[in-house]
């Protein structure tokens, strides 16, 4: 497998910036094509909306980034938003503080993250089945707690954070870009960044090079687990009530949204940045889909070829890998 | 005892465990009320369970290659819709479960396809297939129920042969073709192979490749079959029926012992998983704990069961 | 074992070298006996040992000494991120430069270190895992079959490397099958067989007929 001639020269940095370049220029051509398509596209309420629904999708994903970084997967982010808003949402009522409310909101979702961390981690089941386990506990207990129930009305200062604007931008966009720089610093310019990258490329070499796996999965899947409980704040504040079905539908785009961003499933490439501009394709996409008034139904089918064609494109490109 | 390999005899190890399930969920469910142990209700649960023996069957085979199938209930309620639709239509029965085994057939070799052709993980690869599923079927019915279907479907789950619920028989006959096909086929063989031993398989001249399309094309040929009981049972089809049905599956084959990561199969452990999730929603049924609730338990319970399996694979 | 003693361990396949090795650096767990660095006992993990300066060179490069879909650079400095980043901020500049001065010192054949490891020869990716180790500040190497999948020429190389190594202070564990090498290069030998110690060879004693008869006499 090792070959002495070099067919094309593997620099590693060029080829990232590359292809993060060929996400933007499919990016900037849906948009061209839906401002064709539309006249609706380039209205300003939709491009907020647009911005809005991608901040939205990039929070969620970004947790996610790193979990699938790793070679794992976490089937159980969108019943982890459920129950967080639910159980966010119970607070707030009760007490009426917002604080308290982002805490359990947060503090739910990184709590679901250390359980799917330690299943992973320690007991060594494989992410996909451990996360869709919980994925199914999850939903069941989010039901089970609401009832049938929907709670409505929070504070409007909670409500800023989904639907208030600072100068003109919703503000999730203002959380999407911090949360980008955190992002992108941690997994570019720490050293935990480094050994998780080298971990989803061989986990075994990882570590027996010293690095704590273990502790190192655990960080990613508590991390995930905190960002759906972020994401689950935001989607409260921005439809002002919450219900047992809120989660449901979430899982498949935050996947999408990473994997055409560039982040394999195979481990070990891609980068935050990456499930930024996924996160845009993927909401221009259903977007256009609104404004050319395709049935909704059809979105989640979209949602899956679209998963399909990344997956089959990475793994195709992965052969001609070492 | 704690140091026997459990790859060399996974029966004999694994036995204790889900049958110990059983039990507890037996006797403790009988505690709980005096509805449960009558021989009505345990024919009910025997009844309800046709349909998971269906998919938890093929289930077991797919588990085994290390994959997963998570597009089987979507799949299932795509082919109850393609099946309720063509019997209205056409007003032949039989037409109606060939479109239903044509629709299960159809997207088990695309799993069979995105997994062994182009090598994408099973998990995604039928995660895409499940949201194209579910995307067609409420696509094609917007949302609503095809009903109006002739009583001839109906009859295949109430009627009898022999004073044997016909359902009963299906799954029998379901579980004894499987048993044969495991444990005394070639097809077997490999299915055994391509979980613990790719490489040998290759080198004996099979084609893994193709062994592998075929038994996710088994899973939805088998998701097909288990439509026609599905419509028949409800008599109607919904664009929502069977969703998570794969869910119980997957915990039926979990609870049952066969194991994600060692090519272990055991089909009767799949065969009392399927019983003792059967036994555990119908007992909460009859605790009347909500439906919700009721998969929760279920969730937990495969954890426990994963729990159990990475303790006792722990040197 | 002494700093600067290139020590061997031999035996036939199956005899528990590798296992003897792993159980070493921490890999796997111990179930009787202590191993002791510097006087201190070891935690048992690899993280630890290699926090103390110890390091495996694996028998599978591939699949456990390198992570072939990254670059040369960043499977040199992976072992060492602790040391080199007190402070946890990771620094790209630094860690080329450090990859680049273990290129130059080995004389590993890559035209950059950003590099895909998994392109280069055999030789080379061990020289890499090796380079890995001396960038953690490695004391202590344990080698386990160093040569092979390796061409006749960078077989001579690594043995320089590893009396390189030896004659700047660290100490050797080398597993090897080939009795030859096991002769050629170490000072002593421990041989192995059927899981235990069967003896040791002294300087003196050390020829392969002698690893032969300890590894297998009945």
């Amino acid at each position: 497998m090792s070959q002495m001639a070099e067919t094309r020269p593997r620099l590693a940095l060029s080829r990232d910036v590359l292809q993060a370049f060929y996400r933007l220029l499919a990016a900037a051509l849906l948009c061209a094509a839906l401002a064709l398509a539309s006249d609706a596209f380039l209205t300003l309420g939709n491009i907020l909306n647009v911005l809005r629904q991608t901040a939205l999708l990039f929070l969620m994903a970004s947790g996610l980034t790193l979990v699938i970084l790793t070679a794992g997967l976490d089937l159980s982010v969108g019943a982890n938003i459920g129950l967080s808003a639910c159980l966010a949402a119970s607070v707030i009522q009760a007490t009426g503080s917002a604080g308290l409310g982002v805490a359990t909101g947060i503090g739910c979702g990184a709590l679901i993250g250390i359980c799917n961390g330690a299943l992973v981690a320690w007991l060594r089941i494989p992410s996909f089945i451990a996360t869709y386990g919980m994925m199914w506990m999850l939903t069941g207990v989010t039901y089970y707690y609401m009832a049938g129930e929907t709670i409505h009305g929070f504070p409007p200062s909670f409500r800023q954070f989904g639907s208030g604007y600072l100068l003109g931008v919703p503000i999730p966009v203002y959380v999407m870009v911090l949360f980008l720089g955190i992002g992108t610093l941690f997994a570019q310019r720490t050293i935990w960044g480094q050994q998780i990258y080298a971990l989803g490329a061989n986990p075994e070499a990882t570590r027996l090079s010293g690095v704590p796996v273990e502790r190192r999965l655990l960080l990613v899947y508590t991390f995930s687990g905190a960002m759906a409980g972020l994401a689950s704040l935001i989607i409260l504040a921005r439809i002002n009530s919450a219900q047992g079905d809120i989660g449901e539908e979430l899982t498949l785009p935050a996947i999408a949204a990473v994997l055409i961003g560039g982040t394999s499933l195979f481990g070990g490439s891609g980068s935050v940045s990456g499930t930024l501009i996924g996160a845009l394709i993927l909401t221009l996409v259903l977007n256009g889909m609104n404004l050319l008034q395709i049935n909704a139904s059809w979105q989640p089918l979209a949602t899956g070829l679209i998963i399909l064609l990344a997956v089959g494109i990475d793994t195709i490109t992965r052969r001609t890998a070492p | 005892m704690s140091q026997i390999r459990t790859a060399a005899l996974p029966a004999l190890a694994r036995v204790p465990g889900v049958a110990i399930v059983l039990v507890a969920l037996l006797v403790g469910f009988s505690l709980a009320g005096p509805r449960f142990l009558t021989p009505a209700n345990i024919a009910n649960i025997l009844m309800q369970s046709t349909v998971l023996i269906l998919l938890a069957l093929p289930m077991t085979l797919i588990i085994m290659t290390e994959g997963l199938d998570l597009s089987m209930g979507a799949v299932l309620t795509l082919a109850s819709i393609a099946l309720a639709m063509t019997v209205v239509a056409t007003g032949s029965p039989a037409l109606g479960f060939l479109a239903g085994l044509a629709v299960g057939l159809g997207f088990g070799l695309a799993n069979g396809a995105l997994v062994a052709l182009i090598g994408i993980p099973p998990f995604i690869a039928t995660l895409g297939t499940l949201g194209i599923a579910q995307g067609l079927a409420l696509a094609v019915t917007d949302g609503q129920s095809v009903v109006g279907i002739p009583p001839s479907i109906e009859r295949v789950y109430s009627g009898t042969l022999f004073a044997v619920p016909i359902p009963i028989i299906i799954g029998a006959a379901a579980y004894a073709l499987g048993h044969l096909l495991l444990y005394h086929t070639r097809f077997g063989a490999a299915v055994f192979a391509l979980g613990g031993n790719r490489e040998a398989l290759r080198l004996a001249g099979a084609s893994d490749r193709a062994m592998l399309i075929v038994v996710y094309a088994v899973g939805g040929l088998m998701a097909g079959f288990g439509a026609l009981l599905m419509t028949a049972r409800m008599n109607s089809a919904h664009p929502t029926a069977g969703i998570g049905l794969e869910f119980d599956a997957i915990a039926a084959v979990a609870v049952g012992g066969t194991s994600f990561e060692r090519g272990n199969g055991w089909l009767f452990g799949t065969l009392l998983g399927v019983v003792a999730v059967g036994v555990l929603r119908n007992g909460l049924n009859l605790l009347a704990v909500p439906s919700s609730a009721q998969v929760a338990c279920i969730g937990a319970l495969v954890i426990l069961a994963l729990f159990i399996d990475a303790l006792r694979s722990r040197p | 074992m002494r700093a600067g003693e290139i020590v061997g361990l031999a035996g036939l396949v199956g005899s528990g070298r590798s296992e003897v090795a792993r159980a070493i650096f921490g890999a796997d767990r111990i179930t009787a006996g202590e191993i002791r660095m510097f006087g201190a006992p070891m935690d048992g993990s690899p993280q630890d040992s290699a926090r103390r300066g110890m390091a495996l060179i694996p028998e599978n490069r591939k699949t456990q000494g390198l992570a072939l879909a990254r670059s040369v650079g960043d499977n040199i400095v992976l072992a060492g991120l602790r040391k080199m980043f007190r402070s946890g901020i990771f620094s790209p500049r630094r860690a080329t430069a450090a990859a680049q001065a273990v290129i130059e010192r080995l004389r590993i054949a890559t035209p950059s270190p950003r590099r895909t490891v998994g392109f280069l020869s055999g030789g080379n990716q061990q020289k890499v895992v090796v380079g890995k180790w001396l960038n953690a500040g490695a004391r202590f190497f344990i080698f386990d079959e160093p040569t092979r999948g390796i061409d006749v020429g960078a077989k001579a190389e690594i043995f320089k490397l590893i009396d390189g190594l030896a004659r700047e202070g660290a100490a050797i564990l080398m597993i090897s099958s080939e009795q030859s090498e096991i002769v050629h290069v170490c000072d002593r030998a421990y041989v192995m067989r059927a899981g235990r110690i069967a003896g040791e060879l002294a300087r003196q004693q050390l020829t392969e007929a002698n690893i032969v008869r300890l590894g297998m006499h009945q």
